[in-house]
């Protein structure tokens, strides 16, 4: 019974050690593309990530790309509405200056708007595949290159 | 603005998706080049393939 209590007493402990270990790439990682693989020492990637998920949000406001907003109507809408600010929150740090210096995009006639919106959610995804890089080197789960 | 056609968002999305995707997908260099490759091949053979089903699938 000790036994078992001094086990999962010292399983929480490196849960503890883990966590503290992953959130400050993780957080960098998702305020600024790249940034977590900089802070593990992977500059070469965080270079790559760093010019294409940004490239591919601004890519997205050249074509007068709409943020979503969370909109509660019918069950399609709010999956909709509420998956693609999700998608765009996740771009971090890109997200809040933009709309933060008054980017705001109607609903535009036309097929370029609608990519331009696409592209910014895309970006936002990619950069959730860019954290969970950066989660999985940091955990240790991946090899170092 | 960027206006870019249709053909030319499709082949800068999978650009972008395919970089991003060597990037995280691998853990080697060559691995990652050629997942890369890899996936941006696919990706163009989808677009064409789909526009193509669609231009049949509307007759000529």
């Amino acid at each position: 019974m000790a036994a078992r209590r001094e086990h999962s007493k010292s399983e929480a402990k490196s849960q503890q050690v883990q966590l503290s270990k992953c959130l400050p790439p993780l957080v960098l990682a998702w305020l600024i593309p790249g940034a977590g693989h900089y802070y593990l020492r992977r500059r070469r990637h965080a270079a790559v990530l760093l010019v294409t998920i940004p490239g591919m949000f601004m890519l997205g406001i050249l074509m007068q790309g709409r943020m979503f907003e969370p909109s509660n109507s019918d069950l399609f809408t709010t999956v909709m509405t509420y998956g693609g600010y999700i998608a765009d929150l996740c771009t971090g740090l890109l997200y809040f200056l933009t709309v933060g210096l008054g980017y705001h995009q109607e609903t535009l006639p036309g097929a370029v708007h609608d990519y331009g919106t696409k592209f910014i959610a895309c970006a936002g995804l990619l950069n959730i595949l860019a954290m969970v890089d950066t989660y999985e080197i940091a955990s240790g789960k991946k090899a170092a290159a | 603005m960027f206006e870019p056609s249709h053909l030319q968002v499709a082949i800068l999305f999978a650009l972008f998706a395919s970089t991003v995707m060597g990037v995280v997908g691998r853990s080697n260099d060559r691995d990652r080049v050629s997942y890369g490759l890899y996936c941006f091949v696919y990706f163009l053979g989808a677009i064409f393939a789909l526009g193509w089903l669609m231009r049949l699938g509307h007759g000529w």
